[in-house]
């Protein structure tokens, strides 16, 4: 690729100004009917927005970087290929994260997994050490906990408390009903409550 | 040649054969499709899935989801309002919620031959009536009441945990109490009233404990008086009285 | 813990993970440029189709003339085997009324002299009326019906005329701006 295409491509990152050039604050259905006409460019700006997403999605699932890295790379691939049988109607982001979800549960399935995730950077910011301990005592026992968590209750907490979905989304991502869903999530979040009260992890 | 058909015919019956036992449970489905077919109803797939959601969870039978469709069919009033009835049980069978309690209100208005309005909304007047919406409302409230005293569901076969009940004995102390809200609204007594429900609500649950049978067995009921207070059910009470 | 603060602490750490991590997706939108270049997104049914259909593949058509042949023979069967057990078979899952072991017989009474049709309505019955019948003119008019354990709301119907208050009822509660009956069936320790 050369330097002048990927920085045309850049030029709509969330945050970032827009340079004038070729996609000035793109509407979303203006991108994906350019990648359906074969508009590689204007894929390549739906996946910088959605990247994030997918990976915090896939991490979430998986618990671990290789794979996550692996299966959000196949999800926009898989995505992309399969552009006709997204309708316009529904959300794209629902659509993509169930994309995403049913690769995840694939995986899941067909290889031993290991929740290997490579040790937190030390925390950036000042302050009380005091406090900056305590609040990766509590994230650390947060990650144990989310490991140990079966799928059916972990992967409704990060499409809530990471992704940011409603309810009814992640039943449609999940191919659940919403009761359940509402229900994992209850559940979901007294493991991890008991988990940090057990370990004296309380203080906010 | 021989042998391929031979295979052929052996794999024809096995695959038939499993589509008969699915045909067993298809031609219910058909006969509630066909029913709702009869309503004009325009989300007749959204209900029937709904429905069928229901049917396998034992929440639902087909006979009592024809039953009731059939007479609305037969009902005075709007095809909208029949609608909205049928939708309004559907829902709170996505939500994961027990509809025999709806289901029998329903079919008891029908028999009163109450206005399809009244059956759907209720009235606010004196002395109040609650409708099929308010009843839904009821269930979800309860519902998520018990969840967060820790007073869970989990489907057949799920692993148990403390203060974990398989769905349906779930369902059975849902629908006791919204039921028994219900009745104490309907009653015309005073949400507030806080303690007084407490004791009618434990007295309806020990009914139910007290029977040969027990639609609620005995620890259940003590999880439930153990974890519910006075305070949960006013406020779910005051919250159904502001129900436009 | 407060409930906030759990959600503040999951949310916290599942960002945390992420932006640990996500140096992994620098350049992903070139990696993915590379894969699918020249590749447009499926055209869709009408293009596979045709790919099947091609002359060349004589085998694969007989292959698919035979499937159609053997799924047409077993749906016919799967049909005509349901349309039979259907009439068999009891209605599904779900919470049927049965005269099962462990019903109780419960009497239904109600005097009405006079009266040309009396009925029982309830939620055992999906509030269809199951007749009372008075069959030594005395005005008592009776039923007996078998409800397995449970509590049952109902009401009496006299010649069109709902009665919802009835003296063997355990309760009354409200419905519809009127009155209905609850008996309690099965109780340990007598009573019907």
């Amino acid at each position: 690729m050369s330097s002048e295409t990927s920085r045309a491509r850049k030029v709509y990152i969330r945050g970032k100004e827009a340079e004038p050039g070729v996609y000035r604050a793109q509407d979303e259905v203006t991108l994906l009917r350019a990648s359906l006409e074969g508009d590689v460019e204007a894929w390549g700006e739906i996946i910088a927005r959605y990247k994030d997403a997918v990976f915090g999605l896939c991490l979430g699932f998986l618990r671990n970087r290789a794979d996550a890295e692996d299966l959000t790379h196949d999800a926009f691939v898989r995505a992309y290929v399969n552009l006709r049988r997204y309708r316009l109607d529904k959300r794209f982001s629902t659509w993509l994260f169930t994309i995403a979800s049913n690769l995840c549960r694939n995986r899941l399935r067909y290889r031993r997994y290991h929740p290997v995730i490579s040790p937190p950077d030390q925390m950036e910011g000042g302050g009380d050490p005091g406090r900056a301990v305590a609040k990766e005592e509590r994230i650390a026992r947060i990650r144990e906990t989310l490991d140990r968590l079966p799928q059916g209750y972990r992967a409704p907490l990060v499409l809530r408390y990471y992704n940011d979905l409603s309810y009814k989304e992640i039943a449609e991502v999940l191919s659940l009903q919403e009761g359940t869903v509402k229900t994992r999530i209850h559940r979901g979040k007294l493991m991890l409550k008991d988990e940090l009260e057990k370990h004296g992890v309380t203080q906010a | 040649m021989k042998a391929r058909l031979a295979k052929g015919l052996v794999v024809v019956l096995a695959i038939g054969l499993t589509v008969a036992a699915g045909g067993i449970a298809q031609s219910d489905t058909d006969r509630v499709r066909s029913a709702l077919g009869s309503l004009a109803v325009k989300t007749q797939d959204e209900i029937l899935s709904a429905f069928q959601i229901g049917f396998s969870q034992g929440r639902l039978a087909p006979s009592e989801a024809y039953h009731l469709i059939d007479r609305l069919a037969a009902a005075d009033g709007d095809a909208a309002e029949k609608e909205a009835i049928l939708l309004t049980i559907a829902h709170a069978l996505q939500d994961d919620l027990p509809v025999s309690l709806l289901v029998e209100k329903a079919e008891e208005g029908l028999a009163r031959r109450v206005s399809l309005s009244m059956i759907l909304n209720g009235s606010a007047g004196q002395p109040r009536i609650l409708g099929l919406k308010q009843r839904e409302f009821l269930l979800g409230a309860v519902r998520d009441l018990l969840f967060s005293k820790g007073i869970f569901s989990v489907p057949e076969g799920g692993q148990g945990e403390p203060a974990a009940l398989p769905v349906l004995r779930f369902d059975h102390v849902v629908n006791a109490i919204s039921d028994f809200l219900a009745d104490y609204i309907e009653a015309g007594k005073s949400p507030l009233e806080g303690s007084a429900m407490m004791d009618e609500l434990s007295h309806r649950l020990n009914n139910l404990c007290a029977l040969q049978t027990p639609v609620i067995p005995q620890e259940d009921l003590q999880l439930v008086l153990d974890r519910v207070g006075p305070g949960d059910l006013t406020t779910i009470a005051l919250k159904l009285v502001e129900q436009p | 813990m407060r409930v906030d603060d759990l959600d503040r602490t999951i949310r916290e750490t599942l960002q945390h993970e992420v932006a640990a991590e996500s140096y992994c997706l620098e350049g992903l939108e070139d990696r993915i440029a590379t894969e699918v270049a020249g590749r447009l997104p499926r055209r869709g049914l009408f293009d596979r189709l045709r790919g099947l259909l091609a002359p060349t593949r004589g085998a694969r058509a007989g292959q698919l003339a035979v499937i159609g042949a053997t799924a047409a023979v077993f749906l016919f069967v799967g049909w005509f085997i349901a349309d039979r057990t259907s009439l068999l078979s009891p209605g599904g899952p779900g919470p049927a009324l049965a005269a099962a072991a462990g019903a109780d017989q419960v009497l239904f009474v109600m005097p009405a002299p006079g009266a040309h049709s009396v009925a029982v309505v309830g939620s055992f019955n999906d509030w269809e009326p199951t007749p009372l019948s008075d069959k030594n003119n005395d005005g008592i008019w009776r039923a007996q019906l078998s409800l397995p354990p449970g509590r049952y709301e109902y009401a009496f119907v006299v010649d069109g005329r709902w009665w919802g208050q009835d003296p063997l009822a355990d309760e009354y509660v409200r419905s519809f701006g009127e009155y209905n009956s609850v008996r309690y069936v099965g109780q340990v320790g007598g009573g019907a």
